[in-house]
């Protein structure tokens, strides 16, 4: 599904973090949203899954999702937060099932069960199942979240830093899981990162976001460059070209700040 | 691939299984200990005297009386303020993200107890009682939340301002019936089910089975907010006005038990915790769960209170404090690696 961002503005107690946002995410594409600490890329993210109310509009397919009912939403929309609470005992399956919460009522149905057991074997996590979610590593978590976001089986993919807990290994596990599903299902993801060569690699496209305000907007090559992480960064950096599969790809080294 | 598919699949059910089992095990030992509790006491039963009078009464007329009027009220009246208070333990957990919240560590038992000794001291009847409880069981959720409007609040910080507002409301409520000249003050500061009788009993079920349904329905939502707010609304739940509905509810139900026991702490602290680690994050079994373990815990103190030092009876909090409180302090030892 298509999704549109136009002129999306916010602000937290009249101090501006979105400043008329502008851009879209195609079906099948994957668009990271990069920038500094508190450019807005977390609350971009929560404005489009009007879990805060921005000013502007929001798109998909055309259909205002201020016409949407907050349900039929959890269908299209599947949320990774940064992190979790995880104070209360809850076991691994629970936690993906609640991603289920959307399609069932009070009880769960047996379709529901498969698709949380499908979702935790695509992600590896079969064995922990029936492991209590407290006892796992940070990154395993991080996991947890995806698969709860994947078992909404949803158009849309929003991701809070999915990959900011993981190791190196699981970076591209987690990374080339969602390009698979994308591909596959044809659903759209939009991730805020914070690795820049990672989602270099990754995407199709990226925002660069400055202060709340589109800095940039396109494919990684014309998007990361020396000129643009200065100015948004304050970073003195390298810019090389990589040679990908899927052709050339910046790769940043950084530097100095400035 | 196939087989390990299996595997998870068969783990799954077996789990499911047991926590089904730990259910029904909780409901029979709870219906064995009822009836075991009847001819305990400081009048003398025998268990055929018991059992004459429940299924042909009228023969001992001594005999019924004790077990109609003394003890059978008294045994319901703990199982069902068991539950009761267990489970609203197990809602404000699970609504606030807190394993230590409960009506007793919020204050709002407290607040409640003082409210309806003052409309008690008014003379008002049982009805007007019970509002006058839950005005101020509510009082304290909205300080609560106004508190955490303007400031914030970590679970911590929640637990030290409920505790300071129960001490506040207790001290209260003491210097109430020191001054108002109640002589059940005392009693009714540390809980008891002295006074149970068959009107508290039904007016107690009659709150439950209000309450009992409707938070049952809310337990999907709270599965979905064990992650946090932003994983709860991120699957379509609207997590404001679920927290206020369970919580106004779970205040409803403790404010209708505390008007007839007084404060009895910690059950609902230690039931939810411990059906928390038996039955993980599904509150569909948690609820009952919880409240199963409430009203077991509440009788065995309750028979406890009313045999051991025969014919004297020992208030039942108390009872339930010397055991809540070693209990709170190992959970406080074991938790200490979480933060």
């Amino acid at each position: 599904m298509r999704l549109e961002i136009r002129e999306l503005s916010f602000s937290y107690n009249s101090r501006d973090v979105l400043k008329k946002v502008n851009f879209e995410v195609n079906s099948g594409e994957i668009v990271s949203i990069l920038g500094p600490n508190g450019s807005g890329k977390t609350t971009l993210l929560k404005c489009i899954n009007r879990m805060l109310k921005p000013d502007g509009n929001i798109f998909i397919d055309g259909k205002n999702v201020n016409d949407i009912k907050q349900k039929d939403l959890a269908r299209l929309f599947g949320y990774v937060p940064q992190r979790a609470l995880n104070v209360l005992p809850c076991s691994i399956f629970d936690a993906v099932m609640i991603g289920r919460r959307p399609y069932i009522g009070w009880g769960s149905g047996k379709r529901d069960k498969e698709v949380v057991f499908k979702v935790l074997k695509l992600m590896g996590m079969e064995d922990m199942a029936l492991r209590p979610f407290d006892g796992i590593s940070g990154g395993e978590m991080q996991k947890v979240l995806i698969a709860k976001a994947l078992a909404q089986e949803p158009k849309i993919l929003l991701m809070d830093e999915p990959t900011s807990n993981l190791d190196l290994r699981h970076q591209l596990d987690v990374l080339r899981i969602i390009g698979e599903i994308v591909e596959e299902k044809n659903v759209s993801a939009l991730i805020a990162m914070h690795d820049l060569n990672l989602a270099s690699r990754f995407s199709d496209r990226i925002v660069l976001l400055k202060k709340g305000e589109v800095y940039d907007d396109g494919d990684p090559r014309s998007v990361i460059t020396q000129e643009s992480i200065r100015s948004v960064y304050g970073v003195e950096a390298i810019v090389e070209e990589d040679n990908d599969n899927n052709g050339k790809k910046p790769h940043v080294i950084p530097l100095r700040a400035i | 691939m196939n087989e390990i598919k299996g595997d998870v699949e068969k783990r799954y059910e077996r789990y499911t299984a047991r926590k089904f089992g730990i259910l029904f095990f909780l409901l029979a030992s709870l219906i064995v200990l009822a009836i075991l509790s009847i001819p305990l006491g400081a009048a003398a039963l025998s268990i055929r005297d018991v059992i004459y009078s429940i299924f042909f009464k009228g023969l001992n007329l001594h005999a019924d009386i004790i077990v109609w009027q003394l003890r059978l009220p008294r045994i319901l009246m703990a199982i069902v303020c068991g539950m009761g208070l267990a489970l609203s333990g197990a809602v404000m957990q699970g609504v606030l993200h807190n394993p230590l919240a409960s009506p007793f560590t919020l204050g709002v038992s407290s607040a409640s107890a003082f409210g309806g000794m003052l409309a008690m001291l008014f003379g008002v009847g049982m009805g007007l009682n019970i509002g006058v409880a839950f005005l101020f069981g509510m009082l304290v959720l909205l300080l609560m939340y106004w508190i955490s409007r303007r400031r914030g609040m970590t679970p911590e910080t929640m637990i030290l301002c409920g505790v300071c507002l129960m001490y506040l409301f207790l001290m209260l409520a003491s210097l109430l019936s020191g001054l108002g000249g109640l002589t059940s003050g005392v009693l009714f500061l540390t809980g008891n089910l002295v006074s149970s009788n068959w009107e508290s009993v039904i007016i107690t079920v009659l709150f439950l089975a209000i309450t009992f349904p409707l938070l049952i329905w809310y337990a999907r939502d709270l599965n979905a907010m064990v992650l946090g707010d932003d994983a709860a609304m991120s699957v379509g739940i609207n997590v404001r006005k679920t927290r206020i509905i369970c919580m106004v509810l779970a205040t409803l139900m403790v404010s209708a038990i505390v008007c007839f026991t007084g404060v009895i702490g910690f059950v609902c602290l230690i039931s939810p915790f411990i059906a928390r680690m038996v039955m993980g994050n599904d509150h569909r079994f948690i609820f009952p769960c919880s409240a199963l373990i409430g009203s077991l815990l509440l009788l065995g103190t309750d028979t406890i209170a009313r045999t051991v030092i025969q014919p004297i009876e020992i208030p039942v909090g108390m009872i339930m404090t010397i055991i809540g409180v070693p209990f709170i302090l190992y959970l406080a030892l074991k938790r200490g690696a979480y933060e």
